[in-house]
């Protein structure tokens, strides 16, 4: 290995980003899962509404992926010529930028899903407050989408 | 826009109050209000409901008798004439399939039975002599019983030795079926000794028939059933093709009960009912009244200040669609005006944005276009479709500004937003921006219409002033303007804010105190940076579909495989981009867009109208 194994910090970056995006929204996911069939069992005309409010902690995951596909692109790794002389400097800069999305994705798409449960058991006792549950669980996500924001930023400055 | 209500006090004869209500459950014009105290309403409706339920239940009988049609499913419309009259032949249609329904389960009941006794019987089949004859014997005992096959020489010396007859019988799995006869005396010491051994009694019960004859009259009782259960399901199919017959008996007994609930005060002559009504279909209420009776006392008075009447909503095909997001929130209440016609245009643009892809456009157009015809939803089923399928357009508009057609960038007009993110930003930060003040001239117009002319200066025009301001800062030949803008606009704040207030201080503070909400009007600003995030992780995704599908596609059995990835890729990244547009846009209206100047707490409007839950539409010529 070289010296300027930069690379390598960015590409750990990315699949930091990636894997725990992907961890939190299938954390999320499943969590809500479980509480929407159990809703289900029950009452399954609600099926619908309830697989909305259990997708919302999905997003995570993509923005995670998102990330993580902005930093290859930037690495070049994507488009087969990688920078394999890349310093440490701009390597670990890279792995800096993904660290919000790295903190931020799987915690929020915890508490998103938290969120989405209790939205969902809202949604069992009143059907028709479906659009107040969506709203008040989507605004979990405003910080996944600010971290995401804050990734992007970085990513595509360095 | 919001239709204005009249309330209806109606006074009629007690005679006519069924054929009234009929009518005007025809009509559907009037939703009953309903008293708290009405104690003395007559609002049994348990037959109907028996009725209703029966009905259900039949149809969910014969469902599965039904025969499988391919494509969707067929519409059911049928002339109001028919839908008034009742089917004489209900009651039998309905006895029918339930009793023909508990025969089948008696007889699959029955039939488990049989098979189990069939079972029992069947390793006896070769016991060659009549049940009753084991019983019969003196000096003698015989014993009927299962042995496992491995102890069955042991057992068959230990009987002999004792001087006993043994005969195998047949086989029970390991084990086999035996009968012994033995001397009386030592049957307690044979009993014992065919324990050690495994022997398992079975008593036989004694009947005076052969075990083979038993078989043969279970399993003909067994096929007689099956035969009777094939010519009950027979019936109960051919009341399958029936099928729309018993949907209208359910969608009559529903109606019916509805009628029965109508909240109606009645005297000794007279009944006495409150409503609310549509302003504009006035005409088709008195028509209502007077296909029925002349006899009637009509009055239609504007709701009082303390009364909230439902609100109804009338627009135009495109706003109707988007009045679903709407209502998911609050129905607008009857004293402000409509959100949806604005509300439609912003949602319509934010949702094709985020999407982003021309050729996800057109596919939104051409597949919900297809399923809106074929499958024809009904209610918010509909309107989600149609949001959907009118996004698609803005979808390929905005697609063709961002040159993306599945992934693939072809000549971006206005930019390319995985390699413009900062550019696509602005961009999302400034229609966020145009939003907001959307949202703040219809709070002035609010202003304007009740006449508080201080508040559209404190609460509108300065704030505008201030976001313009601010966002032209940014831009380096228009910072002065920008800087002027934005602190007379602040000022603006500060001055008028607490205009309410006499005591001079308690206004400055008050003003001072509305500046610092300028906080959450940079949290609502940025909140449109999502718009960003969404268009370009379904780029990102698609893009990557396509170079997982170019990787693939090498040689011909690749191109096979590339064309599976491209597909499902592109379908799995149109479906959560949908989701999760669908729910964003929404979340930007409810909370940035509508935060700053909609009330809701509207109450739908439900008149008394025929319950159509099957039926999908009752053709009447009063409709035309």
């Amino acid at each position: 290995m070289s010296d300027n194994y930069g690379l390598f910090y960015a590409i750990l970056g990315a699949a930091l980003v990636a894997s725990l995006g992907g961890f939190g929204s299938a954390l999320g996911v499943q969590m809500g899962g479980k509480a929407a069939a159990g809703v289900t069992s029950e009452k399954p005309e609600l099926f619908g509404k309830l697989l909305i409010l259990q997708a919302l902690p999905g997003t995570q995951g993509i923005y995670g992926f998102l990330i993580a596909v902005l930093v290859l692109i930037n690495c070049g790794v994507l488009s087969g010529t990688p920078q394999v002389a890349m310093s440490i400097d701009t390597g670990l800069s890279y792995f800096a930028a993904c660290l919000p999305g790295i903190i931020v994705l799987p915690i929020s798409a915890y508490f998103q899903a938290k969120m989405s449960v209790s939205s969902i058991n809202m949604v069992a006792k009143q059907p028709d407050s479906s659009g107040k549950g969506i709203t008040m669980t989507v605004l979990v996500e405003t910080y996944a989408v600010l971290a995401l924001l804050a990734s992007i930023l970085m990513v595509t400055g360095i | 826009m919001i239709i204005p209500m009249k309330k209806l006090k109606l006074v009629a004869l007690k005679e006519d109050k069924e054929n009234l209500l009929i009518s005007l459950q025809r009509y559907g014009e009037v939703m009953f209000i309903k008293h708290g105290d009405d104690t003395n309403i007559d609002t049994d409706a348990s037959n109907e409901e028996i009725q209703l339920q029966r009905a259900e239940k039949s149809i969910s009988l014969i469902r599965k008798y039904k025969a499988k049609h391919k494509g969707f499913a067929d519409q059911i419309a049928i002339d109001y004439d028919e839908f008034k009259t009742e089917d004489p032949a209900q009651e039998k249609i309905l006895a029918t399939i339930e009793n023909a329904d508990e025969e089948i389960n008696n007889l699959r009941q029955d039939n488990t039975a049989l098979q189990e006794k069939l079972a029992f019987y069947l390793p006896w089949s070769g016991l060659d002599m009549m049940l009753s004859d084991l019983y019969m014997p003196h000096y003698a005992v015989i014993h009927t019983g299962t042995i496992e096959t491995r102890n069955m020489q042991d057992f068959v010396d230990m009987i002999s030795e004792y001087g006993g007859e043994i005969q195998k019988v047949g086989v029970f799995g390991y084990s086999q079926t035996i009968v012994y006869a033995c001397y009386e005396d030592d049957d307690n010491e044979i009993i014992e000794k065919s324990k050690n051994l495994g022997f398992i009694e079975v008593i036989l019960p004694s009947d005076k028939k052969y075990v083979s004859e038993i078989i043969i009259e279970t399993e003909k009782a067994i096929t007689k059933n099956r035969q009777r259960i094939e010519t009950l399901e027979l019936t109960l199919a051919e009341y399958a093709k029936q099928t729309d017959k018993i949907k209208l008996f359910a969608d009559q007994a529903a109606t019916a009960i509805k009628r029965r609930q109508a909240n109606i005060q009645e005297t000794v002559d007279t009944v006495y009912l409150e409503g609310w009504v549509r302003s504009d279909r006035i005409v088709r209420l008195k028509k209502a009244i007077t296909d029925v009776t002349d006899v009637f006392d009509l009055e239609l008075v504007d709701p009082q200040t303390d009364e909230i009447p439902p609100t109804v909503l009338k627009n135009n095909k495109f706003v109707d669609a988007f009045e679903s997001v709407t209502d998911m929130f609050s129905k607008p209440n009857p004293y402000e005006i409509d959100p949806n016609p604005v509300m439609s245009i912003w949602y319509w643009i934010i949702f094709g944005m985020m999407m982003g892809d021309a050729g996800y456009g057109l596919l939104m157009v051409v597949v919900v276009g297809f399923l809106l015809k074929k499958m024809k939803p009904k209610g918010n089923m509909r309107r989600l479709f149609l949001i959907i399928f009118y996004g698609g357009f803005s979808t390929i508009l905005w697609g063709i500004l961002f040159g993306s057609y599945f992934g693939f960038t072809i000549f971006p007009i206005l930019l390319e937003p995985i390699n413009e993110p900062l550019k696509m930003l602005l961009v999302s930060l400034i229609l966020g921006g145009c939003h907001l003040i959307t949202g703040l001239v219809i709070k002035a117009y609010h202003n304007l219409r009740d006449k508080h002319y201080m508040a559209i200066l404190s609460d509108s025009i300065s704030w505008i002033v201030l976001l313009i301001g601010a966002g032209l800062l940014f831009l380096p030949a228009t910072a002065t303007v920008g800087k002027w803008m934005a602190i007379a606009g602040a000022a603006m704040i500060i001055l008028f804010a607490g205009w309410k207030q006499k005591n001079p201080f308690a206004r400055l503070g008050i003003g001072l105190y509305s500046l610092y909400g300028a906080t959450s009007y940079l949290g609502d600003i940025l909140s449109y940076s999502r718009i960003l995030a969404l268009a370009m992780s379904s780029a990102v995704l698609g893009m990557v579909m396509n170079m997982l599908a170019k990787m693939l596609a090498t040689n011909v059995i690749g191109y096979f495989f590339a064309a599976i990835v491209f597909i499902i890729g592109h379908v799995f990244n149109l479906a959560m981009g949908l989701l999760s547009a669908y729910v964003h846009t929404s979340r930007l209206q409810y909370i940035e867009f509508y935060g700053k100047f909609y009330e809701g707490g509207g109450t739908s409007f439900q008149p008394l109208t025929l319950q159509l839950k099957h039926i999908d539409t009752v053709n009447d010529n009063i409709n035309q």
